[in-house]
């Protein structure tokens, strides 16, 4: 007898409909799988065999066949212990009249019988539905990440046991109520009223969140500069479900989402210098997303930048001018999104008391530039905003006085966002710093006394062209900060001091 | 312009090249055998009489024996337009002469002054702060303008400033004159390297270690001691309590010159080192280069003073940029005090700052701080 149950496989975020087809048929018993799987796949057999026996069926004395069609496709991971297990129940005859059941099943079997979550649900599910499938039943602790996407029908499977039934029809398992958009709901350590002093670096922080500027804060140790990369969560926009959605799908893929349904913060995501390159824009032999996509919609924060691996850095530049990272490797190619803004720290120098007032910087000139240089000019280049943070004198850590709470800068990145997203309705992107030079024409038009400032600051800081379309689109930020839409000369001015680095390379 | 050398100045590069900087033993062989030219006649007809010496030293000098070995030290020195003098010789220092084991030869690029009316050499901290950068500036620029020769090392930091003041004073004939401890045709500190040719073309850099010497920790306190040779007066400008800077002044004590040190701000890390050597008399406090005349009483020229080309009147500025100014009148601010001082929003405060940094009124320092531009501008109360 033949069966065949729906399943559904994984590459990068998108994904393949797969048949799991079984025979059994006389002789030697025996049981293979074919159609490309890897390792896990294989040792499924172990667990469906454990799994149905303890589940009070009969595994079959015969020689079973299980193909996962199409076979050019390679299967990875536990993902099909569910589908073949009722594969072969239905070919044997142990699922009553209906071997071949409408919906879509995946999940890891446990020896029990019992059935367990697995990572990239929801990417599947929407892959699935996209392909007309509606009807899913999936392992319980996925159920919830699932049931966010409108349209489809979750069926949650607790074992196989109660599968079989449903499938039979004794026992119709419930489906898990559609889940409802709850909104986006931001958790944070720090709120920025926390930060003492500092006001010009947070002022710059709300700049460089508002129109998803790329910033790099310098500063001594202990000038607060990881406190406000961590205080940046607190000012981020609200989620909307659509980017949820997005979030989700990339998390899920690593199996960060296992029981806790949809992901409805921005991602905060600190790797530490050592990282590897595979770590940090994706890789692995299955090309898995990387910290900068899983930071997608979020913010990735580098700490001591130039203690990075030269190649990590710049591997990041592609991705940064370009918003997505294509993964390849021998055995996959993947396709990740990865829209970030880049947070990034670093000491002035190797001793790190550069231009302290407290400590002497003891660093010859030399050595100051070497480690400097380790930030490739293209790399600073993608860096919109670059700020200096001075050292916090005493009187200010133990003033009293708390500068503006989260919430109100928020609102203003909130008002910010809104304002740039009606403005680039018809140009394709929602974010100042998405602008092409074409764009800048169009929106960041400076009139003379302005263009005057501007040509000083071209000079006198030997700024490169690129660096100097930057401060055009920092200056439009600045005036969507301040909620209008012309561009003073003020704003132009501002934008200025963010190329601290221009300035500080002029003085030394 | 090959020039011709003498038999005694064969002699003389030939036991420089074994004996290296060891000026003491240089002498010490020559005393033995009168003369150096009957030194090397000495060697050359039985190496035995040298066996006191050191390895390293009866190596050096049968190398330095083999025939044209001279004269092929004279064409690299030549090429890069090195000169070399010696104790004795016209052109050699006449205050370098005055100390007890002067070099045996002084190699130098550019023009030497050999009896200056007036040198005075300026050392101090690496890491100067920018009161310490100004008043290097200021003193090299005004000892120099009224005809001094300023002595430095050409270090980071204060020797830099020194000499870079000197330079500025266009109407001096040889301003200045760099102290190295490296061969002279090695650009030490590398970050120097502008510098280290305005020096020559105005001045001279000048070393007692061979040409092509790479720089070697132990060399400093050696070139320290030809520094303050080369000076009537040391003047200390911004160090720390102990520093390569108090052991100059300890030379030049030594070698009975004077010592004058710039008081800085008490408390300051930099200004220990000045600071201490006037409270234990060690130094003389100086507030203007006139102090400096005065004490020599041999310049009489009124130093100019150098009066920024921009004058700007506080009345003609926007009214944040104003209180901005009076602020940093009163010394380097960073842009949280500033922020903290004054109770604008951060934007205008930002803006204000980029228009006063391109009018030249203000400069920004490392560490978001700010300070007047006082070279170029001088704020006026009306």
């Amino acid at each position: 007898m033949l069966s065949r149950i729906k399943s559904h496989g994984l590459n990068g975020i998108g994904g393949f409909a797969v048949q799991v087809e079984t025979d059994i048929a006389n002789g030697l018993p025996g049981f293979e799988i074919v159609g490309l799987p890897d390792a896990a796949v294989k040792e499924s057999r172990e667990r469906v065999r454990a799994a149905i026996k303890n589940a009070g069926y009969v595994f079959p004395a015969a020689r079973i066949t299980v193909n996962l069609a199409p076979a050019d496709m390679r299967k990875e991971g536990a993902v099909y212990d569910l589908p073949v297990a009722l594969s072969i129940l239905a070919a044997s005859g142990q699922l009553g009249a209906h071997p071949n059941p409408a919906f879509v099943t995946f999940g890891e079997l446990g020896l029990d019988g019992g059935v367990r979550a697995i990572a990239g649900v929801l990417p599947m599910v929407i892959d699935a539905f996209s392909k007309g499938e509606t009807v899913f039943a999936l392992p319980e602790g996925n159920a919830e990440e699932a049931a966010y996407v409108e349209g489809v029908q979750i069926l949650p499977v607790a074992t196989l046991a109660q599968l079989c039934e449903h499938v039979r029809g004794d026992a119709p398992i419930l489906p898990h109520p559609t889940e409802r958009w709850q909104g986006s709901e931001q958790r944070y350590a720090t709120d920025f009223s926390e930060i003492k002093g500092q006001q010009g670096a947070k002022r710059a922080a709300e700049i460089a969140i508002a129109g998803g500027h790329n910033i790099l804060l310098i500063g001594t140790p202990g000038a607060g500069k990881t406190m406000l990369a961590r205080a940046i969560p607190s000012i981020l926009p609200k989620l909307t479900y659509e980017e949820s959605l997005e979030i989700t799908k990339i998390h899920s893929i690593t199996g960060a989402t296992k029981g806790r349904g949809m992901i409805r913060e921005r991602p905060f995501r600190a790797p530490h210098h050592g990282a590897s390159s595979a770590a940090l824009v994706g890789g692995g032999n299955r090309a898995m997303p990387g910290e900068i996509s899983l930071a997608h919609y979020g913010v990735l924060f580098l700490d001591e930048l130039p203690e990075f691996q030269h190649g990590v850095l710049e591997a990041l530049r592609q991705p940064l001018e370009d918003g997505f990272i294509t993964v390849s490797r021998a055995a996959a190619t993947a396709t990740y999104p990865a829209e970030f803004v880049l947070v990034a720290a670093m000491n002035p120098c190797p001793c790190g008391n550069h231009g302290s007032k407290i400590h002497p910087c003891r660093c010859a000139k030399s050595q100051i530039e070497r480690y400097r240089g380790r930030i490739s000019g293209p790399l600073l280049d993608r860096i919109d905003i670059q700020i200096e943070m001075p050292e916090v004198g005493f009187a200010e850590l133990s003033e009293k006085a708390t500068g503006e709470p989260s919430t109100v800068i928020r609102a203003r990145v909130e008002a910010a966002r809104e304002r740039q997203r009606k403005r680039f309705a018809e140009d394709g992107i929602i974010l100042n710093a998405q602008m092409n030079s074409r764009l800048i024409k169009r929106y960041c038009a400076p009139d003379a006394a302005s263009e005057q400032l501007l040509a000083r600051a071209y000079a006198e800081l030997r700024l490169s062209a690129r660096a100097y379309q930057r401060i055009l689109k920092v200056a439009r930020t600045i005036a969507d900060v301040e909620d209008t839409e012309e561009i003073t000369l003020a704003h132009y001015a501002e934008a200025i001091q963010y190329r601290s680095l221009d300035q500080s390379g002029r003085e030394a | 312009m090959a020039r011709e050398i003498t038999a005694k100045e064969e002699a003389l590069l030939w036991l420089n090249y074994a004996t290296e900087y060891h000026a003491r033993l240089f002498q010490k062989v020559a005393a033995r055998f009168e003369t150096v030219v009957e030194a090397k006649a000495a060697f050359a007809e039985n190496a035995e009489d040298f066996s006191a010496l050191p390895e390293r030293v009866l190596t050096r000098l049968a190398e330095a024996q083999q025939s044209g070995f001279i004269e092929r030290l004279l064409e690299r020195m030549e090429k890069k337009n090195i000169q070399f003098t010696y104790p004795g010789d016209g052109r050699y220092p006449r205050l370098l002469q005055e100390i007890s084991d002067p070099p045996s030869v002084l190699y130098y690029i550019g023009r030497i002054d050999p009896d200056p009316e007036l040198s005075l050499a300026i050392i101090g901290s690496r890491h100067p702060t920018k009161y310490g950068i100004e008043v290097a500036k200021r003193f090299g620029y005004e000892l120099a303008s009224a005809g001094a020769l300023v002595v430095s090392g050409m270090a980071e930091g204060v020797d830099a400033c020194a000499a870079r003041g000197a330079l500025d004073a266009k109407n001096a004939v040889c301003p200045t004159v760099a102290v190295l401890g490296c061969g002279v045709d090695i650009v030490y500190p590398q970050a120097n390297e502008r510098l280290y040719d305005e020096i020559i073309e105005r001045g001279a850099i000048v070393s007692e270690f061979l040409p092509g010497t790479r720089v070697e920790r132990y060399h400093f306190p050696i070139r320290n001691c030809v520094m303050s040779a080369l000076a009537h007066g040391t003047l200390v400008i911004e160090a720390a309590e102990r520093s390569g800077t108090s052991i100059t002044a300890g030379y030049a004590h030594d070698q009975g010159r004077d010592v004058f040190a710039v008081p800085g701000r008490i408390g300051d890390e930099m200004s220990a080192g000045p600071n201490g050597m006037i409270s234990r008399g060690e130094a003389k406090p100086v507030f203007s280069p006139e102090d400096i005349f005065s004490e020599y009483s041999c310049l009489h020229v009124p130093a100019e003073t150098r009066e920024p080309a921009n004058i700007v009147l506080l009345s003609s500025l926007k009214e944040e940029q104003r209180a901005i100014c009076r602020l940093l009148k009163s010394g380097e601010m960073s842009f949280d005090e500033l922020c903290e001082s004054l109770t604008l929003p951060i934007g205008t405060m930002n803006a204000s700052l980029t228009e006063l940094q391109f009018s030249g009124i203000i400069l920004s320092l490392p560490g978001r701080r700010y300070s007047i531009d006082s070279d170029r501008t001088r704020l006026k109360d009306i």
